[in-house]
């Protein structure tokens, strides 16, 4: 079973999280200037790489904060995690 | 006592006690310390089984878990038990054991036919005769499994308890024998905290079978006991005997099964669990799991009385028991030679050393020798005799090339048989960890290679094979573990070892029969039933993959997975394959290591401890009143309260009048409730629902649409402003902490800039609803601090003051469309406050209802419930609420997607009402609507039905549906299509009652 | 509720009613912190997983902006009050909680034990002490735990109050033998 190094409340089975899905999605609030689209291209698509991957992760039955983590799909390893609004780091160990 | 075939010393048996036990009926008697199978083996029992394809007579092969042949039916009634290991049953008094998969005796087996039409049914035979006709499969499945059937399950619920145990230490050492101890010691001495866990009820491993080895200078068996000692008096070490670490998982979390009363049988204690599923989470991790030793394939090798060479010593040395009087011992190493010793010295006859080699001369060939004991050099065993126990063996002396017999051979009496094909390190957990395993040719075997996890291996299972350097290299296992862990520590000093040398052969894979192959059955894998002749026809038949070949013949696929057989199955197809074993590959072991019960596994999580069931603050009330009861999700809620002599048509229907007449009283604690304070939250509501809220105003209330950012509704609910920076936010009852998650989510990472802050507090609050025409004066008559006049306290508006004596928050709001209000009070305090709701509403009649009456009532008023008019696919404007989507604000959650091509096409499903043609036919929440029937389906659908009640107010059945373009249908005939009957239904806008909202305004 | 003697190896038992309230504010903030602080007379914990005991009230950090605030029920109203008005400035906010949690502490030699059959957390003095506070899982009900000196508090919504004395109840079963 996988644990998760929450940003705040360090190593934690996976089982308190929630995944949230991809990470670093920009919602615009000015949407009605977008076409269809690339309203659907936000709305719908994802990437699902092989490798690394930058995801939001929800500590539901910890501090119940937001964070993102760089996760090596492949491997099922956490490469790093960091806080909302920060930059994903340089991950790759 | 009847233990004919007991040693008459030795052994670590309680001999001055007796246990009597039972298997198949016959009595007999064995000691604390045996497992069933050495009892037995001192009974002179060796015959225990039935093979599971042709119903072979199958003995004892080893001494440990990865026994193949003997699985017993442990116990009797709910506590019995299948397939479990007579090697690994310890005995107790009364103990009950069969054999399996036999009838009507183990002696006399009708299903043995099996083994004469055995050429007839060779490896993929079910495949290729079961196929045809294909629904057949349903009748020959059942006769085969009857056929080919292990133990059977209990029929009642199981009687014991299991429990769970997280851990987490720094070193996790599995496995208890020379390495696993020696590890343990030195990353406990170190500081580390240590798991240390071993299958076996003793720990020692193979150190407590061999009387010759010397540690220090004194018996091997000596130093496991000061090690256990020692290990015992550490605070920073726990010892878990019987306990299998049987999974390996990621990030060094590993599940170990301890067996905590197994071994008590019914002298168990009521408080213990049976066993205890531990998940531990280990820093490091030292696998120090041994090795299996192999065994030879050869012409019928799975007659009783045929085992592994060491498990002979073993039975010899650890349980003083003599599972024969003339062996012969069929080897390709020295340990063979090992085993042959022991055995002379303690009394049993050695008929013959067979050695495929040629010209062994390690100092135990030469101690054979020089004992006087027949030696066959360069021979190997071509067939066996004896029909329920082996009683000789025929041999030949093989050609250089080692794949056929030179000459004619020839018999030897006996009725034991002792093979040794080397050992295979047991790298079972290793791959499970994702380890990658390396081929090491000289002595054809499979060895820890890179590993994926933080974990090294030690010892036999590690490859090496003295103790010496089990002992070292369990020493420095322990110690560098125990360093990564953060634990300094010096290098362990060594400890001297006196053994006998057993070095590493040349593997030996397949002994040429006498007989043609395809008949001469060398069995591979014991437990399915598989033969050299299987593999190479299954390698003829096409099959290249050795995944491929393991499904279609079975090899390794049984309980065992394959323990005893893998390595030489592997061998056997490479050859016939022509390449090497690693261009081959092996299997991928998977977890359980050894079969874990769902007992376990489902640990206490059973009964009223499956799922937390959430009960409102006046749940005894309801329950004392009685109620009914329906779940919504974890909660319970009253569903209607039937007085003597109602049903719950008669019961809803009642309560559904009186809310409409008098007064009813409905307990809706269960809403989500959200306290929203800053100076942005009225910004953050605005930004949430699709509604305006900047100009609410202070203690007023507001209805709320919420959706998704696709624009699907995904929840609705009152919010209430207490004050300019607060506000009171409800969601539905199921939706709560979806809600809760979602709201943070965008406060967090998507608006960071607006100040606002979220607390929940659905279970601080006890909602009381009173609903109906004389609900005004019922609240009037609690309060004497809120004005309830219809002026002072109008609808969608909230009062703060004091009802029944405490504090409340009452909210005129209304989901049935009649005059309502929702009174909010501490939750400790609802029920106190609900009594005197009943007891102050006795004079108008006051009636409580549950939440199908409130689904009636809300019905009638054509009100949404989300996650039943909706599913995720519902738009506002497809409900008919285009009226609370704002038309000005910029922006809010979902505003974007009202817009999409989809969402403004034609056609999308759109909530109506349906009024069936017979006013008592109440249609099926679910059923499909169409316009047009055809006799049988698929048939058009235009949607389906969402909600449907009987409402007593309209004395009609009324329904709400979704139907496509269903606005541009209303008035419109349609038709319900059931198994039974076609019901007519007439479309209608979806208010069925008061629709001009007058009532809740009064 | 079993009651039990506290010679016993694991004793569980139900809290009494007390006052609990949620505190959100931004810890960055040093003038919030001062106001806080001087209202619990104790800093406020701000250090992930931690708690500190002031005169009337004890602060369990829940999040970086969110903590737990146990006190006796008499305090409730006084501290609340006491809090909004050192905050009436401030982005903040502070909620009665006080009936959504129901308190359980489990004490004695055994009470990491107990709670390890059903918690994932390492609740081994080594990396658990005294004053140490997590919100995570037992079993399958959302606990706030708290190390004290006897062994544990923990405290489940009001809801799960029921599923949780009865797994407490059941997980203690090993020993009362």
């Amino acid at each position: 079973m996988l644990t998760i190094p929450c940003p705040w409340c360090g190593e934690r089975d996976v089982h308190e999280f929630r995944s949230g899905g991809e990470a670093h999605l920009k919602r615009e609030r000015r949407a009605d200037a977008l076409s269809d689209a690339e309203w659907a291209d936000f709305l719908f698509l994802r990437a699902n790489p092989k490798g690394e991957h930058a995801e939001r992760w929800y500590h539901v039955h910890g501090c119940r904060r937001w964070f993102n983590a760089v996760r090596n799909t492949h491997t099922d390893t956490i490469l790093a995690v960091y806080k909302p609004g920060e930059a994903k780091p340089e991950a790759a160990q | 006592m009847n233990q004919s075939h007991r040693l008459p010393a030795g052994g670590r048996i309680d001999r001055s006690r007796s246990l009597s036990f039972t298997f198949d009926g016959a009595r007999y008697s064995g000691h604390p310390g045996d497992t069933l199978a050495s009892a037995l083996i001192a009974n002179g029992v060796h015959l225990v089984g039935r093979s599971f394809k042709y119903h072979r007579p199958r003995g004892i092969l080893t001494a440990g878990s990865e026994e193949p042949n003997a699985l017993i039916q442990l116990g009797l009634g709910n506590r019995t038990e299948p397939n479990i290991r007579a090697t690994q049953i310890e005995l107790y008094d009364g103990l009950v054991a069969a054999s399996q998969n036999r009838f009507p005796s183990l002696e006399f087996d009708l299903g043995a036919v099996n083994d004469t039409l055995s050429p007839l049914i060779p490896a993929g035979f079910y495949y290729k005769t079961f196929m045809w006709p294909q629904r057949g499969w349903m009748t020959y499945e059942r006769a085969i499994r009857r056929m080919a059937g292990l133990g059977r399950a209990p029929d009642g619920p199981d009687p014991d308890r299991y429990e769970y145990r997280h851990a987490h230490c720094d070193v996790l050492v599995a496995g208890g024998g020379a390495a696993g101890l020696a590890a343990a010691l030195a990353a406990g001495r170190a500081g580390a905290r240590v798991i240390i866990a071993d299958e076996q009820a003793e720990m020692g491993g193979w150190l407590l079978s061999e009387g010759e080895t010397e540690i220090s200078a004194k018996p091997a068996v000596d130093w496991v006991g000061k090690a256990v000692t020692e290990l015992a008096g550490m605070e920073n070490v726990t010892l878990l005997r019987r306990t299998t670490a049987f999974g390996y998982y990621d990030q060094n979390w590993l599940g170990l099964v301890e067996r905590v009363t197994d071994h008590l049988g019914p002298y168990a204690a009521d408080h213990l669990p049976r066993q205890r599923l531990w998940q531990v989470r280990a820093k490091q991790v030292v696998l120090a799991t041994g090795a299996i030793e192999r065994p030879l394939v050869f012409a019928q090798n799975d007659r009783p009385g045929i085992m592994l060479a060491a498990s002979l010593r073993s039975y010899i040395a650890r349980y003083g028991a003599r599972p024969g009087k003339a062996l012969v011992v069929f080897t390709n190493n020295d340990s063979g030679y090992r085993t042959a010793l022991v055995a002379h010295q303690a009394g049993i006859g050695v008929t013959a050393i067979i050695d495929t080699r040629m010209g062994a001369v390690g100092p135990l060939p030469q101690a054979a020798r020089a004992a006087g004991l027949r030696i066959y050099e360069g021979h190997a065993i071509i067939a066996t005799s004896g029909r329920l126990r082996v009683d000789g063996v025929r041999l030949g002396k093989l050609a250089a090339s080692g794949d056929r017999i030179e000459g004619s051979g020839f018999g030897i009496s006996c009725d034991l048989v002792a093979m040794s094909g080397g050992w295979n390190p047991n790298v079972s957990l290793f791959s499970q960890s994702r380890g990658k395993l390396d081929f090491r040719a000289e002595d054809g075997v499979f060895v820890p290679g890179q590993s994926f996890q933080p974990l090294r291996s030690a010892g036999t299972c590690n490859g090496v094979l003295s103790t010496a350097e089990c002992l070292a290299e369990g020493l420095a296992a322990g110690a560098e573990a125990a360093r990564e862990a953060g634990f300094a520590n010096r290098k362990p000093a060594g400890l001297k070892v006196t053994e006998p040398e057993c070095p590493a052969a040349a593997p030996f894979w397949l002994a040429p029969p006498e007989k043609p192959l395809a008949r001469a059955k060398c069995f591979v894998d014991f437990q399915n039933d598989v033969t050299a002749a299987d593999l190479k026809l299954a390698v003829r038949e096409g099959f290249q993959s050795v995944e491929h070949v393991k499904r279609y013949t079975t090899t390794g696929m049984g309980t065992d997975q394959g323990r005893t057989s893998n390595v030489n199955a592997l061998a056997i197809v490479s050859a016939t394959l022509g390449q090497d074993i690693p261009a081959v590959g092996t299997t991928t072991f998977r977890p359980p290591y050894t079969p874990t019960s769902f007992g376990a596994i489902a640990g206490r999580n059973i009964g009223a401890l499956f799922d937390p069931v959430r009960r409102t603050p006046i749940h005894d009330w309801h329950a004392a009143h009685g109620a009914k009861f329906e779940n919504v999700g974890q909660w319970v809620r009253a569903w209607y309260y039937p007085k003597p002599g109602e049903d719950m048509h008669a019961a809803v229907n009642r309560e559904v009048k009186a809310a409409r007449t008098g007064v009813g009283i409905l307990d809706a604690s269960t809403l989500g409730k959200i306290e929203v304070k800053g100076p942005d939250a009225a910004e953050f509501l605005n930004r949430v629902y699709t509604n305006s809220w900047l100009k609410l105003g202070i203690g007023k209330a507001r209805y709320g649409l919420m959706l998704g950012e696709d624009g699907m509704v995904r929840d609705d609910g009152v919010t209430v402003r207490l004050g300019e920076d607060r506000f009171l936010m409800s969601t539905t009852t199921g939706n709560a902490a979806t809600v809760m998650t979602s709201l943070e989510d965008y406060l967090q990472t998507e608006w960071p800039e607006l100040k606002v802050y979220l607390t929940s507090v659905t279970e601080q609050y006890a909602t009381l609803t009173i609903n109906g025409p004389k609900s005004r004066e019922l609240l009037a008559a609690l309060t004497d601090d809120i004005d309830t006049g219809n002026e002072a306290f109008p609808h969608m508006s909230l009062r703060e003051g004091n009802v029944a004596g405490v504090p409340a928050r009452v909210i005129r709001i209304s989901f049935t469309g009649e005059l309502s209000y929702e009174i909010n009070v501490r939750a400790s305090q609802g029920k106190a406050v609900w009594e005197a709701l009943m007891k102050a509403g006795e004079p108008f009649g006051i009636t409580p209802y549950g939440t199908e009456a409130m689904h009636v009532l809300r019905a009638e008023k054509g009100f949404i419930i989300v996650g039943q008019e909706t599913d995720g696919s519902m738009t506002p404007g497809d409900l008919g609420m285009d009226w609370i989507v704002s038309k000005v604000k910029p922006d809010f959650v979902g505003k974007r997607s009202l817009a999409r091509s989809d969402t403004v096409r034609e056609g999308r499903k759109q909530l109506v009402g349906l009024l069936t043609e017979d006013r008592k036919e109440v249609l099926e929440e679910g059923a499909h609507v169409v316009e047009t029937v055809l006799d049988k389906p698929p048939m058009a659908m235009l949607g389906h039905v969402t909600s449907s009640y009987y409402s007593p107010n309209l004395e009609r059945s009324i329904a709400l549906a979704v139907l496509k373009g269903g606005r541009s249908l209303i008035g419109k005939t349609l038709s319900v299509p059931m198994p039974d009957k076609v019901i007519r239904v007439t479309v209608t806008e979806p208010v069925f009652f008061d629709p001009k909202g007058e009532r809740a305004n009064g | 509720m079993a009651e039990m003697m506290q010679d016993t190896p694991a004793a569980i038992a139900a809290l009494p009613e007390s006052g609990k309230l949620i505190l959100r504010a931004d810890a960055d903030n040093a003038d919030i912190r001062a106001a806080i602080g001087g209202v619990l007379t104790a800093p406020l914990p701000v250090e992930p997983l931690t708690s500190m005991a002031g005169d009337k009230a004890t602060a369990l950090w829940l999040g970086p902006d969110e903590w737990l605030l146990l006190c006796a029920e008499a305090d409730r109203a006084g501290l609340q009050q006491a809090l909004e008005t050192a905050l009436a400035s401030q982005h903040a906010s502070v909620v009665d909680v006080s009936d959504s949690y129901q308190g359980f502490s489990v004490t004695g030699p055994k009470a990491a034990d107990l709670l390890s059959k059903g918690c994932a957390i390492d609740l081994h003095p080594v990396a658990f002490g005294e004053g140490k506070v997590v919100r995570t899982l037992l079993a399958k009900a959302d606990i706030t735990l708290l190390r004290i000196e006897a062994g544990f508090q923990l405290y489940v919504l009001r809801s799960f109050a029921e599923y949780t004395r009865l797994w407490l109840d059941d997980a203690g079963r090993e020993y009362r033998g």
